[in-house]
């Protein structure tokens, strides 16, 4: 089983089966957007399965992947995400001025 | 609430779809959409300038005489039509299209340098909610087909326009970052034309630029924080750049919690108490953490349910969503 892994405000945990929904099948994935475009992006020399349901996203890696992150400068390393079906989570703050809870971007 | 009909729809898919992160301008486009409006108008076209950015284009136009032939021949463009439009335009594709044109950028945009933006967004705006009156007047099918050519200079790179009597200074578009609907840029400006003009906002407030690099580069103490910035709004910006280690003793926070988990820093997360916070007499926490790419030290607030288990590599697992088990099975970025 593979371990889970972190870039940035990402967290990639192993998961054993996809759940059910439509899929896509593409070469590179954004899995932590950033709007200030310094995405965190997923690509495979092979397509993977990518199923998103309520506001998550699965992703069935079938041969080994980058995860970079697009920045020029102070980036996250980019790591080697081993084939297998992970579940991607984002980190969330929680802002004590407005009491809202948000995604955090990097 | 109204529906919003198609066309509307379409109008307001075309606004959003208008990409300020990497605005191209084609002046040729843009000014054969700008003449086409002033034949639309009836009106002739004056000479037309071209400004590198808008504070070049402010500067063209501040002694010069608004055309006011322009005004009248806008207001009269609708006719007897305008009142009942106007009464059924309110609705969700106002809201919608009012969201999209000026709630984010623009109004931003307009408090850096006063110029014809507002017009601009409003304007479009304006049309996508007529357009969802489903009205169609002569008044209407002409006005319609006015902001239609706005919407092509716009989607074409125009950023600002000032309809003056002998000119008519077109701006184009600057790149814009924003982030969670608001400019935001730290590593500098985030509203910037070619030329390099431009300015510097965080979390959608402006700093000029020598407090904004002594905001973002952390110089700050929190005492200057405290008196030197008289604006409440950078203030409160200021103070979420300011050093975790300084504000939280400002704040008098309490460390309740050492996480077991080394961060790339070999610092674990710490979870900390802030009674009182702010004089408000609730109880906060925070914790800190080390960036993993660059070992900057930052914080972040944690809900005060999660915060008062006093778990720091529980709060943070709470804060990814996943399990603390999960949490602390995580290797680091550079070891992964």
């Amino acid at each position: 089983m593979n371990i889970p892994l972190q870039h940035g405000e990402n967290v990639l945990i192993p998961i054993e089966k996809m759940p059910d929904g439509e899929a896509k099948e593409v070469k590179s994935i954004i899995v932590g957007h950033s709007e200030t475009g310094h995405h965190h992006v997923l690509d495979s020399p092979q397509s993977m399965r990518v199923i998103e349901v309520d506001d998550r996203m699965y992703i069935e890696v079938m041969f080994e992947a980058l995860l970079s992150h697009k920045k020029a400068q102070d980036s996250h390393d980019t790591l080697t995400v081993a084939p297998g079906i992970w579940e991607v989570h984002h980190k969330l703050e929680y802002n004590p001025i407005t009491k809202l809870v948000g995604k955090v971007f990097d | 609430m109204a529906a919003i009909l198609p066309k509307a729809q379409a109008y307001i898919d075309r606004l959003k779809a208008i990409n300020y992160d990497e605005p191209y301008f084609d002046e040729d486009e843009v000014i054969r959409h700008m003449k086409r409006q002033y034949d639309l108008l009836g009106i002739p076209c004056p000479e037309i300038v071209v400004a590198d950015n808008l504070v070049e284009g402010y500067q063209i136009i501040k002694r010069m005489a608004r055309d006011t032939a322009w005004n009248t021949a806008w207001n009269t463009a609708w006719g007897m039509d305008w009142n009942t439009a106007w009464g059924t335009a309110w609705g969700t594709a106002w809201d919608t299209a009012w969201n999209t044109a000026w709630g984010t950028a623009w109004d931003a945009a307009w408090d850096a340098a006063r110029g014809t933006a507002w017009d601009t967004a409003w304007d479009a705006a304006r049309d996508a909610a007529y357009l969802n009156t489903g009205l169609g007047g002569a008044g209407i099918s002409k006005f319609i087909g006015i902001q239609t050519e706005m919407l092509e200079a716009l989607e074409s790179g125009l950023g600002f326009y000032f309809p003056m009597r002998d000119k008519l200074v077109l701006v184009p578009m600057p790149r814009m970052i924003i982030s969670r609907g608001r400019l935001h840029f730290d590593h500098g400006k985030a509203v910037e034309w070619n030329d390099h003009t431009g300015f510097y906002f965080l979390h959608g407030v402006k700093f000029e630029e020598e407090l904004y690099w002594k905001v973002v580069n952390q110089e700050l103490t929190i005492a200057d924080m405290l008196t030197g910035i008289s604006s409440a709004d950078q203030r409160s910006v200021a103070l979420m750049f300011a050093q975790p280690e300084k504000l939280l003793k400002h704040l008098k926070a309490k460390l309740i919690s050492t996480g077991s988990k080394p961060t790339r820093a070999k610092e674990p997360t710490k979870l900390y108490e802030v009674p009182d916070f702010m004089g408000t007499g609730t109880t906060e926490y925070a914790m800190t953490m080390f960036c993993p790419s660059t070992a900057r030290p930052f914080l972040e607030w944690v809900e005060p349910a999660m915060g008062a288990k006093g778990d720091a590599d529980l709060a943070q697992a709470a804060a990814f969503g996943i399990s603390k088990e999960h949490y602390l099975a995580i290797l680091p970025e550079n070891e992964a």
